[in-house]
């Protein structure tokens, strides 16, 4: 799961033009900028081993942010035929929600996150099989 | 309509076809009989008018075909009256309109039933005559009216002999079949010696936990004289409904409502998505579609403010309805769907502890709710009349306003009975005569199975435009400039089709904006991107630090594996472009379409919806900008492949050796 933060394509310039396989994988496709979210790993449902497992009350994956050695969120680009969907990632809570977030920047403060396979049907069966 | 020999129904009708075609021998073809009647309001803004439409369609019509409005699936079968009866006792008019209810179905019902009886000769779409049975299949109704149906009295369930002190049971009583119904029935009239007046018989009925019909309609029915497997189960009215009279008040009585209400408000927008920004806890005649727009966000909202057993049994009961919502259903999802509730029930005492369950005044110790024992019913009605999202009350409803509102009010609000079928009459047969001149138009020919028998069996002796079903016609009405009501959604996948053959103005334009980029997704950007702008402007408006490192990286990866053309490598080490980037400008989308197929019928296109990737703006502090799924490990498919292959997977091990 990503944060979908830019979605881009390098015009032609320089060296690149379409007719080089080089030239076409820089400038002949759309490209996005993502910041990733891992899986935090639970205890399996029947033995003691991690793994990545669904948290066992919600049935949902909790997600953190991947961040790099130096601490900065973990962010690279992938060409954009790689995308497969939509997902929604939701803020967890915990017992009681701050009390300065919004609608605008839970997402951004939260440091754990639900991955909702509620949010659609289609994803529920993806997610849930 | 003729669908017989569809594997796709096949799969959704096996069960019940197969049950009436071994009771009927070869030779014979089962038209199951779908019915729905609820009340409904005719009267625009006053006047309190109400009617009760009996609908009618046909089990055999494709589900999907027959759940969409424009096809005009379900007819006005007959308007049942309304009436008043003046007996001072509540309960005595009660029976009175049950039973005029009953006797009203059997008028209009007889010839379903004769010709369920002895059959009847019917010509198909291409003129063959066949012996044709009709027994019902379904009967649509919401729980009240599955009562009247069921000839049972309040507090007393439809389709099982349980009664209300057993609705919370973790098991599923008997079957209340037809013939212990009707067998009550006798017994009442055998047994109770004082039965001369309505006061008394109700009295008796009451006792055995009846409704006081004497003459149910289906009594007669052949093949079909069991309530308990033609009153299907309803998603609308069973399962929506309950969850947001029940579950969700669970919730808000644990949570609170100022908690459970400011966390619904603060969840991240998606467009075209519902976003409660008040909170649910305040919401008024709250619609089918927001009981189900809240049930994708009550799990992430509650986790964690409510007790783990709590948690789970609110989970389970949304596992139940995902599950049984499917419009594929086979053994393994059944068990599901079982495992599902049993999971419900063993911890559903949590839901009491918290005190969440409560009545007018006090909390309730018990789980006496109607629907909630109608879901134990679920799995034995969908072994026997498939999934039931196709019996949903969502499409009879709609169906209401084209078969009764919209003719009632285009009248004198005088007569309706009479204009009303007037109205459907000339609608019919205007209807009819387009059909016919656009089916003129396109030079379509029916085909004639005949012809094929007398060639050799060779298939490309029959010409493309022989059409034999309804399927293969609608394409080349469409084409023909014949429009059946609602716009289709829109098809992404044709137009980047087109696109890539070079029909469009667009397909001039590298890369091509519109691409299906794997067998079962096409995304779509507009044609001019929102900024054209250096790597440093959209580093500082984007607020994305690492930019143009990341880009350095991607050309320095593929400069060393020109190879391949997918990027299967998220986060690693990056590479250093040494020296100057040879590239300065970007262009940039703030958003794109995105369309899939569905899950279960991969042939099925699915509304298209929104990815944003803005940069930060007054609304949008931090930037607007969604979640979305990547593919990694290209030898992996998704949808089947879940999770795997894709982004969190490739990391996992990553993380263990963290821990």
């Amino acid at each position: 799961m990503v944060d979908v933060r830019l979605i881009f394509r390098i015009p032609h310039s320089g060296p690149f033009t379409d007719d080089t396989p080089l030239g076409h994988q820089i400038t002949g496709r759309f490209l996005a900028y993502l910041q990733r979210y891992d899986v935090v790993p639970q205890r399996n449902p029947t033995g003691a081993q991690h793994g990545m497992y669904p948290d066992a009350n919600t049935g949902l994956y909790l997600l953190k942010r991947a961040v790099r050695s130096t601490g900065e969120v973990l962010g690279d680009i992938v060409p954009l035929d790689q995308l497969r969907s939509l997902v929604d990632v939701a803020p967890r809570f915990g017992k009681e929600a701050g009390p300065g977030l919004t609608n605008t920047n839970s997402i951004v403060f939260a440091k754990e996150f639900w991955l909702n396979k509620y949010f659609d049907k289609e994803l529920f069966h993806i997610l849930s099989s | 309509m003729e669908y017989s020999g569809n594997s796709s129904l096949a799969q959704q009708y096996y069960f019940l076809v197969n049950f009436f075609q071994t009771q009927l021998g070869p030779g014979a073809t089962v038209l199951g009989v779908v019915l729905s009647s609820d009340k409904t309001n005719i009267s625009s803004m006053t006047g309190g008018r109400s009617a009760h439409p009996l609908l009618i369609s046909l089990a055999n019509i494709f589900q999907e075909f027959r759940n969409k409005a424009s096809n005009h699936s379900y007819l006005l079968l007959g308007l049942l009256p309304i009436p008043k009866f003046i007996h001072k006792k509540r309960k005595i008019r009660g029976m009175l309109e049950a039973r005029l209810y009953h006797s009203c179905l059997d008028i209009i019902l007889a010839p379903l039933k004769a010709a369920a009886a002895i059959g009847v000769m019917l010509s198909d779409p291409v003129g063959n005559l066949r012996w044709c049975f009709t027994p019902l299949a379904s009967f649509i109704v919401d729980t009240p009216e599955a009562q009247l149906i069921a000839c049972v009295g309040g507090k007393t369930s439809p389709l099982t002999v349980a009664n209300y002190q057993q609705f919370g049971d973790d098991f599923r009583h008997p079957s209340r079949t037809g013939s212990i119904t009707l067998g009550t029935i006798n017994q009442i009239h055998r047994l109770e010696t004082d039965l001369g007046t309505l006061e008394k018989y109700e009295k008796s009925a009451k006792s055995y936990r009846l409704n006081g019909v004497q003459l149910p309609f289906w009594r007669d029915w052949s093949l079909s004289a069991d309530p308990s497997v033609f009153l299907t189960s309803e998603p609308l009215h069973h399962w929506h409904k309950m969850f947001w009279d029940h579950d969700a008040k669970w919730c808000i009585n644990a949570v609170g409502e100022a908690e459970i209400d400011f966390r619904f408000s603060v969840l991240h927008n998606r467009t075209g998505y519902r976003h409660f920004g008040d909170g649910i806890s305040k919401l008024k005649q709250v619609t089918g579609r927001e009981q189900r727009d809240i049930q994708r966000y009550i799990i992430v909202v509650v986790a964690d403010a409510v007790p783990p057993p709590f948690l789970i049994a609110i989970r389970a009961l949304l596992d139940f309805r995902y599950l049984a919502q499917s419009p594929r259903i086979d053994d393994n999802v059944c068990k599901r769907i079982t495992d599902a509730l049993r999971l419900f029930h063993q911890h559903k005492k949590a839901i009491l502890d918290a005190g969440a369950r409560r009545g007018k005044k006090q909390p309730l110790d018990h789980f006496e709710i109607p629907k909630l024992e109608l879901l134990q019913s679920v799995v034995p009605t969908i072994q026997l009349s498939g999934p039931p999202c196709q019996w949903s009350a969502d499409f009879t409803e709609h169906a209401h306003i084209e078969v009764v509102k919209d003719p009632a009010r285009s009248g004198n609000n005088h007569a309706y009975e009479s204009q009303i079928c007037r109205f459907l009459d000339r609608l019919e047969k205007i209807r009819n005569f387009t059909l016919a001149t656009s089916i003129r138009n396109a030079g379509v020919q029916f085909g004639d199975t005949t012809l094929v028998e007398d060639e050799d069996d060779d298939e490309t002796g029959f010409r493309e435009d022989v059409v034999l079903t309804t399927a293969q016609l609608l394409p080349f009405l469409w084409t023909s400039g014949y429009h059946i009501g609602t716009p289709r959604i829109v098809d992404y996948f044709y137009r980047a089709d087109l696109m890539k053959r070079g029909l469009l103005n667009q397909s001039s334009l590298r890369p091509f904006r519109t691409y299906q980029s794997t067998e079962n997704l096409v995304y779509h950007l507009s044609r001019d991107p929102s900024y054209k702008i250096t790597i440093s402007e959209a580093t500082d408006l984007f607020n994305i630090q690492d930019l143009s490192a990341a880009i350095g990286s991607y050309i320095m990866h593929h400069s060393s594996n020109q190879a391949s053309s997918h990027l299967d490598l998220f986060g690693g080490r990056r590479r250093i472009y040494p020296g100057r980037l040879p590239v300065s400008r970007l262009h940039i989308w703030n958003k794109l379409r995105l369309q899939t197929t569905s899950y279960h019928f991969p042939h099925d296109k699915l509304a298209p919806y929104t990815i944003n990737a803005a940069p930060p703006s007054a609304m949008w502090p931090h930037g607007h900008y969604d979640s979305a799924v990547f593919n990694i490990d290209s030898s992996k498919k998704w949808p089947q492949s879940g999770l795997h292959g894709m982004h969190s997977f490739s990391l996992y091990f990553e993380i263990m050796n963290q821990l």
